[in-house]
């Protein structure tokens, strides 16, 4: 394959971009998966009282 | 069909935002996906700068959004110190380190962009420079949520460094009009309309598009997140009320 000039810079960048973007994702979702696991343990533990 | 003021219920909020998550992490995935493909297999390379100028669909969309979140954010702490919206200063909370996330992937990739095409990964340009100071304040919003344990106080206090923060946003991007800078001037939105080729500027809008549907998307997912904390620092607060010892009063005899 011929590579373009200057690609180290292209995939690079695009490395970068993916990378910050998945991982935004990646620790939005976490997030979410670990609040509700800690909301479903509580929960169980007041019998559902929840307002 | 809900109201705008229904939204307001974080209950509503959090139904609405499971049906409206699936599709738009969907269109998100989709949108990049097309404008990826379209970046390296459609779009031709530049006439001046050849290939490096596929660097462009990935840094002007962050470009755009980094300014585009900072916007919504100004709404948000608008409703937060005018309407006292329930939710905006858990979207205003939510959308800050989005935003810093899409500022730094502007701020990288026009580095790496720089070095081929101007020798340099970094110049004190008045279009960077306001970029980096936009990021700055990014993290300085982030920062303040995180060192006010109040929740209303840290949202009065955020909400007021947003909206002083805004007076950065026209210069941003003005900035290449107003004074003689490295960074090009703007060719998509600007009067007369845009500059780019047509083979180049649709898959430049489909790649735009990918990053508003993901922000989209992820602030959606972070509100929500945002409303759980909540919910779960109430039940801990409630739960370490009622486990408490009852304390037997003592009554002290007067000195």
């Amino acid at each position: 394959m011929n590579w373009p000039a200057h690609s180290g810079f292209i995939l690079a960048a695009w490395a970068i971009a993916s990378a910050t973007l998945a991982g935004m994702t990646a620790a939005t979702w976490l997030d979410g998966a670990r609040l509700k696991r800690a909301l479903a343990r509580l929960e169980e533990g007041t019998d559902g009282r929840v307002d | 069909m809900p109201n705008v003021a229904s939204l307001a219920n974080p209950a509503v909020f959090s139904r609405l935002a499971a049906r409206a998550l699936p599709w738009l992490t969907a269109l998100a995935v989709g949108t990049l996906a097309l404008g990826a493909w379209a970046a390296f297999f459609v779009a031709p390379p530049d006439y001046q700068q050849g290939d490096t100028a596929r660097i462009m669909y990935v840094h002007v969309p962050a470009a755009w959004m980094a300014s585009f979140v900072y916007a919504t954010m100004c709404l948000a702490a608008l409703g937060t110190l005018i309407w006292r919206h329930p939710l905006a200063d858990a979207a205003q909370k939510a959308a800050a380190p989005l935003g810093a996330g899409f500022t730094f992937v502007c701020l990288a990739t026009g580095s790496i962009w720089g070095r081929p095409m101007w020798g340099a990964w970094w110049v004190w340009d008045a279009r960077l420079t306001s970029v980096l100071v936009l990021f700055l304040i990014y993290l300085g919003i982030v920062l303040l949520w995180q060192a006010i344990e109040d929740f209303s106080r840290a949202a009065r206090a955020a909400a007021i460094l947003t909206l002083v923060g805004a007076v950065n946003i026209p210069i941003v991007k003005f900035s290449v009009d107003w004074w003689n800078t490295l960074h090009q001037p703007s060719s998509v939105f600007r009067l007369g309309g845009p500059t780019v080729d047509g083979r180049m500027l649709w898959p430049l809008i489909a790649m735009g598009f990918g990053f508003l549907f993901l922000f989209l998307a992820l602030h959606v997912a972070a509100v929500r997140n945002e409303i759980l904390r909540r919910r779960l620092r109430r039940l801990t607060l409630r739960a370490a009320d009622d486990s408490a010892p009852a304390r037997p009063m003592v009554l002290e005899p007067a000195q």
